[in-house]
């Protein structure tokens, strides 16, 4: 069953793409990125607005699951093969109102060299669909593919749990993205291969900061320097730390904002934190998601309250004071 | 933007100008935690020799912001410093830049422009912001089940338009949100059902 009515005339609004895009990614797999996928996509659901959740795990699609549906019947591929007329041919309802789901294109990753053309095609519907919002569901690691799904929105959402192997990956993650970013606008071919440099983790000039990159650009060319400086303040990713046990769990996101601040000079948002809830296991096993299954569980109250965030315009700097007096009830 | 090396004292330990020695205190041990060898939180994001810089440069600070006599002299230099660019005025307490402004409640929150506030957004809202129906109850002094009502948009329940919107606007200022414009966005669906109701 198609997501879009196909006599939508009336009522349709004038807007061409979504009001906001949300990706979620991270480097880790296993950190929940999918899970928190799901339930936000589900609490903003309930607001009364129109949701598509989109799966661009290559690889391992599998959003439908957790929403304890089969594996659809129209997918990306059908878009990319043509079999389709649009993008939102492929959007098919869940079970849930306001909430559509796309999955997979495995054709994407058939090629040994991802393909670029196809990618940014991609990227160009996802935007023109006409939705409230769109949250992208990333696949793990840093391949160009993930990095270029996740830097298409202005909400950028790092799910880190906290361990040291998913935290490695996070710092990992980030600077590959910024890099990434900057190296999409430069167009001057010697910082380009600095940029370039700078990808590879143990380079002989000894990049290794988004400020370092900075530093030799400006000194190759004052301004491009100043442009990279700009594209690092605007560069603002946000933070949930899954899977919190205890409150030094919880100061793991406080410490990595300040971390990113002092040492990469990336201002991150600390949106917060989800709880380890034994709830969350069950309903993975139920597949059903969280916010249905278990309404009322730690871990549901704060997905909740994540969400109630992101939609409005609220900066998310928390003061430590401020966090200990909330946490309490929830750990 | 600035590198960890051309940082100042209070920007390496992020605390305002106008700190307490026990603020600074508490701020040099939460860095030392966060910059400690066995931080988890900072993991394979610095090599050894960077992380003792990191932490000499917060013994530093921690040394000159709570001594009377070199913090005052620090500040002098910063002052000289900085001087240049606010054209010689002397720095009040409230020019000095917070670097972790410290949030409180939402208050005055701002969702994005046709967000519709429906009764299910605004119950949505309400439950995430961890507020019980009853709590609204006694500060607007609505009753309980109108409050439902309104929550569940059974329009046949509730009284004329007029008290409808009254009682919307104390529900919004309830949860700090702008009464004026939730009532707009909750009576559009108050009037499209009157209009199917007419048929």
């Amino acid at each position: 069953m198609a997501f879009f009515p196909t006599d939508q005339i009336e009522g349709t609004k004038a807007r061409k793409g979504p009001r906001s895009i949300w990706t979620i990614g991270g480097g880790k797999g296993g950190s929940g990125k999918t899970f928190i996928a799901v339930n936000l996509g589900i609490c903003l659901s309930r607001f009364n607005e129109e949701v598509v959740l989109i799966d661009t795990d290559l690889g391992g699609a599998n959003i439908h699951t957790l929403l304890g549906l089969s594996f659809p019947q129209r997918t990306l591929s059908d878009f990319i093969n043509k079999r389709v007329g649009g993008i939102r041919d492929v959007v098919v309802n869940t079970d849930i109102p306001n909430l559509g789901l796309v999955v997979g294109a495995q054709d994407l990753l058939t090629a040994a060299n991802p393909k670029e053309p196809l990618k940014w095609k991609l990227i160009r519907h996802i935007n023109s669909l006409d939705v409230d919002y769109i949250i992208l569901d990333l696949g793990a690691g840093n391949s160009f593919n993930v990095l270029d799904f996740f830097l298409m929105s202005e909400n950028e959402i790092l799910v880190v749990t906290p361990e040291p192997t998913c935290i490695e990956n996070t710092y990992r993650f980030v600077k590959s993205a910024f890099f990434r970013k900057v190296k999409r606008v430069v167009s001057h071919f010697g910082v380009k291969e600095i940029i370039e440099m700078a990808m590879d983790q143990r380079n002989e000039r000894g990049i290794k900061t988004p400020l370092d990159i900075i530093e030799l650009a400006g000194e190759i060319d004052k301004s491009i320097g100043l442009r990279l400086e700009r594209e690092l303040e605007r560069f603002r990713p946000k933070l949930i730390v899954n899977q919190v046990r205890t409150k030094s769990d919880v100061d793991i996101g406080l410490s990595m904002q300040s971390a990113f601040l002092k040492y990469f000079g990336i201002a991150l948002d600390y949106l917060g934190y989800i709880v380890y809830d034994n709830d969350v296991w069950q309903s993975i096993q139920r597949r059903k998601p969280l916010v249905l299954e278990f309404p009322q569980s730690r871990a549901s109250k704060c997905i909740n309250e994540i969400t109630l965030k992101l939609i409005t315009d609220k900066p998310f700097l928390f003061s430590s004071e401020d966090e200990a007096n909330q946490r309490s009830d929830l750990l | 933007m600035k590198r960890i090396k051309d940082q100042t004292y209070y920007e390496l330990l992020e605390v305002d100008r106008g700190s307490s020695t026990e603020e600074i205190r508490k701020a040099y041990r939460r860095e030392k935690e966060i910059f400690s060898s066995d931080s988890v939180a900072i993991y394979s994001l610095l090599e050894p020799e960077e992380l003792n810089r990191i932490n000499s440069l917060m013994d530093g600070a921690y040394r000159v912001l709570t001594d009377e006599k070199l913090r005052s002299e620090y500040n002098r230099k910063l002052d000289g410093l900085e001087g240049k660019a606010f054209s010689g005025e002397p720095l009040g307490s409230s020019d000095i830049r917070e670097t972790r402004p410290a949030l409180k409640e939402p208050v005055g929150i701002s969702f994005p422009n046709g967000f519709r506030f429906t009764g299910s957004s605004l119950k949505g809202i309400r439950e995430s912001m961890g507020i019980e129906l009853k709590q609204i109850s006694q500060k607007t002094k609505i009753n309980r089940e109108s409050l439902e009502y309104l929550e569940e948009e059974r329009f046949e329940n509730l009284p004329a338009l007029v008290y409808v919107r009254g009682f919307i606007m104390e529900y919004a200022k309830a949860l700090d949100l702008d009464p004026h414009r939730v009532a707009d966005s909750y009576l559009q669906s108050l009037h499209q059902w009157e209009k199917d109701r007419k048929g």
